[in-house]
This record gives structure tokens, sequence and C-alpha cells, in this order.
């Protein structure tokens, strides 16, 4: 089996998490397939299949920890514990079948969250990458939510959404941000923000349903 | 809370695979989620929904030693490098020896090795009969690539049926078959991955009397004996 570009280079071949969705014209079937092989294989206790596993999507787990957690240490760690269980839990996948970037993200992201609250980790809007910082309201976030790059169903739903809403949601998934992180961020009320993330959460999955 | 309000749940799981729902609240939707199959549920059709939120974040290579840490807690071996192929690097790389004609021969005695190694097996099930008198034997190597049954007992089987074997899925999705077994003698099953996950996910395994040449409809015809895996 031979590991796509993303293990090494990160950007190119890369293919949507959402399963069934290509980004850049890459095949994602083929991407989930091998990644749902490696776990099929994990589960049988192959310690081969969990290296390539690693070379498949450590890249992309990595860049999710490193996002909420901001401090570099934090996610070596986090990644860490996200592989051994991802070897401990293989064989639960089997009834998560096609979908194993969300699986694999979920436990990363529900890692990363369990450590900025077992460690009291509080990311300051300083520590912040300049990234995370930037107005989303602009056209950079608008125009990923459009683009071909992430032309699909869920990006053409979250274009629906204002662009207030968008914002909320993607500093909350993204950055991992809590609502009053958000409400300091975008200075709003956190009650407003609490209504646009209820909205829009639920005008998300109206227009991913219909 | 009432956590029998269909709508709650739902906003809950939203919240929770958003990562919105913090402290207590996080804990108690865990616990729901470990008790309450809708709201397990409700959070697995969140998490599709957003997850190709992460194409938004730029994958970044991590580095080296978080591998190496990865498997030193699982205590795995460096499969790219095995224990002998670390011992003979070492021995060169401390005896200064490492001619052309020595590596040479270093790889041929590598190739050697390789070849003739059998893989490690284990005997994953014993099928017995109602007397306790073992029937088969199932043992895998440790890639569980294939499946090797060895026939232990003399008991008469009848010629004209066929006997197979089945993976009990824990889920209880249907069984899935492994192949025909052996009526006197060993014989080898090749899995496809399909047969492989479904025997991962399956504490139990099962025989089955069929016509000959195997279950007719894709299910097993009569179940014989269910045996638990001794091994996963």
């Amino acid at each position: 089996m031979t590991p796509t570009p993303t293990s090494s280079s990160g950007r190119s071949g890369r293919s949507s998490a959402y399963p069934g969705v290509a980004i850049d014209g890459s095949n994602p079937a083929v991407e989930t397939d091998q990644v749902e092989m490696l776990l099929g294989r994990c589960a049988l206790r192959d310690e081969r299949a969990l290296a390539e596993l690693y070379e498949l999507v450590s890249s992309q787990l990595f860049g999710v920890l490193l996002r909420i957690l901001k401090r570099r240490a934090l996610a070596e760690e986090a990644l860490q514990d996200v592989m051994v269980r991802v070897w401990q839990r293989a064989d639960q996948y089997v009834t998560y079948k096609g979908r194993a970037m969300a699986w694999l993200s979920s436990i990363a992201r529900y890692r990363a969250i369990d450590l900025l609250r077992a460690q009291k980790v509080h990311t300051s809007i300083d520590d912040a990458p300049a990234e995370a910082l930037a107005d989303t309201r602009s056209d950079d976030f608008a125009d990923a939510t459009t683009s071909q790059r992430l032309r699909n169903a869920l990006g053409d739903c979250l274009g629906k959404l204002n662009q207030e809403q968008q914002r909320c949601i993607s500093l909350a998934y993204v950055e991992g941000y809590s609502q009053d992180q958000i409400a300091t961020v975008i200075g709003s009320p956190l009650g407003t923000v609490k209504s646009w993330m209820r909205r829009g959460l639920a005008s998300l999955k109206r227009c991913l349903e219909s | 809370m009432n956590y029998r309000n269909p709508q709650l749940i739902e906003e809950l799981a939203a919240q929770y695979a958003l990562g919105t729902l913090r402290g207590p609240a996080r804990q108690r939707f865990e616990k729901l989620c470990l008790q309450d199959l809708s709201a397990m549920n409700a959070l697995r059709r969140w998490e599709d929904r957003l997850a190709g939120l992460v194409s938004e974040v730029e994958p970044i290579k991590p580095p080296q030693h978080v591998w190496k840490n990865i498997q030193q807690r699982l205590g795995h071996t460096d499969k790219r490098r095995s224990g002998l192929l670390e011992a003979l690097f070492g021995w060169m790389s401390g005896m200064r020896l490492a001619t052309a004609a020595g590596v040479a021969a270093v790889v041929l005695a590598i190739g050697v090795v390789t070849f003739i190694s059998i893989p490690q097996t284990e005997v994953m099930a014993v099928i017995a009969n109602e007397q306790k008198v073992e029937q088969w034997r199932v043992e895998a190597p440790r890639n569980r690539a294939k499946l090797f049954i060895t026939r232990l007992a003399s008991l008469a089987l009848d010629p004209n049926r066929d006997y197979e074997l089945w993976a009990l899925p824990d889920s209880g999705a249907a069984p899935v078959s492994l192949g025909l077994l052996p009526k006197g003698g060993k014989r080898d099953l090749q899995l496809s991955v399909a047969q492989r996950l479904a025997l991962a996910g399956a504490s139990k395994i099962a025989v089955s009397r069929e016509p000959l040449g195997g279950s007719p409809n894709g299910a097993p015809t009569e179940v014989l004996f269910v045996a638990e895996k001794t091994h996963a």
C-alpha cells in the first residue's frame, strides 16, 4: 500500500474528511478505502498497518490538534494519545463503517477538548495563530465555503448560513473555542452567540437532510 | 434536564460534536450516550455532518519523535527494521566492516532469513462437540490474513454434507462465512478483507452443516457448534 502525498507534503492530493467528498479532484473513495482497510488491519493487531495509517493521517490530525491546542508540545502528546486510542479501539471501527476520517477526527478533537479541560489550558487569544483571528467575515471564509475546493454538501449548506453563524461554527469546530471565547473574539454578547450557533446548527441540519 | 426530549438530545449532540458543550454538561452527555443509543446515534450523525470542516485545517507534519513515542507506548517494534536487521546494522556499525562485499553478504543473508521465516501462529479457537470431543482447531498468523484449520476428531462426518465456518459478529449482524472446513487433515482458508473485519468484530465462531459446496443462500443452514475465540 502506497501512502498518498498527504502523508509527507500535506496539501497535495488531500481529500476531504467528509465521507465521499473530494476537495481538490483527488479520488476520495481510494483514500477512504485505504484508511478503512488499515483500520481493519489494526483491528487484527497488524502493527505495520498502524504505521501506514499514521503515515496517511497523522499530518491531518496533527493540524487539527495544533489548531485547537495552540501549543506544539501539547498537540504532540495529544497525537500520541489519539493513535494509541485508535490502536486500542480499531475493532470498534467496524460499526462505524464508511466514515473513517469522521471517526478519526472525532477522536482527535475530543481528545484535544479533554486536554483543554483536564489541564485547564486556557488558550488565550494572545496565543492564537494569526489565521485563527483573521476576520472570517472577510471574503476568505466565504470563498472557502463556496469554492471548488470545498464544493460539497457541507460547503453548500454552510454557504447558506449567515456570516455570523458560519463564523461561530468555524471558530468552535476548527479553533476549538468555547462559546465564551467566541463571544470575546467577535465582540458580541454571549447570548447572541449562543442564539446564532443554535439557529445555525438547526439550519445546517435541515439543509443537509433536504 | 429532561433527556427524553428528542429536540434537547439533538441540540446537545450538535454542541458536543461541535465542541462547545463543556464542563459537567459534556460529561453528562457522554454518560447519556453510553446508556441511550438514540443519543449516541444523534452524536454520530452530527460528527458526520461536521466532519468536512476538518478540511479547513492545514495539515502539519508531526515531528519524528511522536511516532517513536507511540510505538514505545504500545510496545511495538519498528517493522521497517526488524530486530534481526537492527542487530546486523548495529554489528556492522560497531565493527566498521561494512565493505561492499560485506553488505552484499548481509543483504543475501537477510533475504534468506526473510524467505524461510514462518509466520507465528496462534490458536484462535478449538471447536468441540457437546461431549467436549475436539473437532477442529483454528489457528491464524498474527496478521490474520488466513486461517489454518486442522481436523482433530476421527468421528465420522457425513460424506454428503460440507461443514462451514462462520464468524458471528458481536454487533448482531448476520454471520459471515469464513469457508469450508476440512473433513480430514488440514486446510488453509485465505480470508478477504470483509472476512477479516467480520472475524475481528466477532468473539464467537460457529460451524454449520451444509449441502455439498457450502451454504446455498449465504446464511448457515444448520448450526452445529459455537466456540469462543481464545485469541482476538
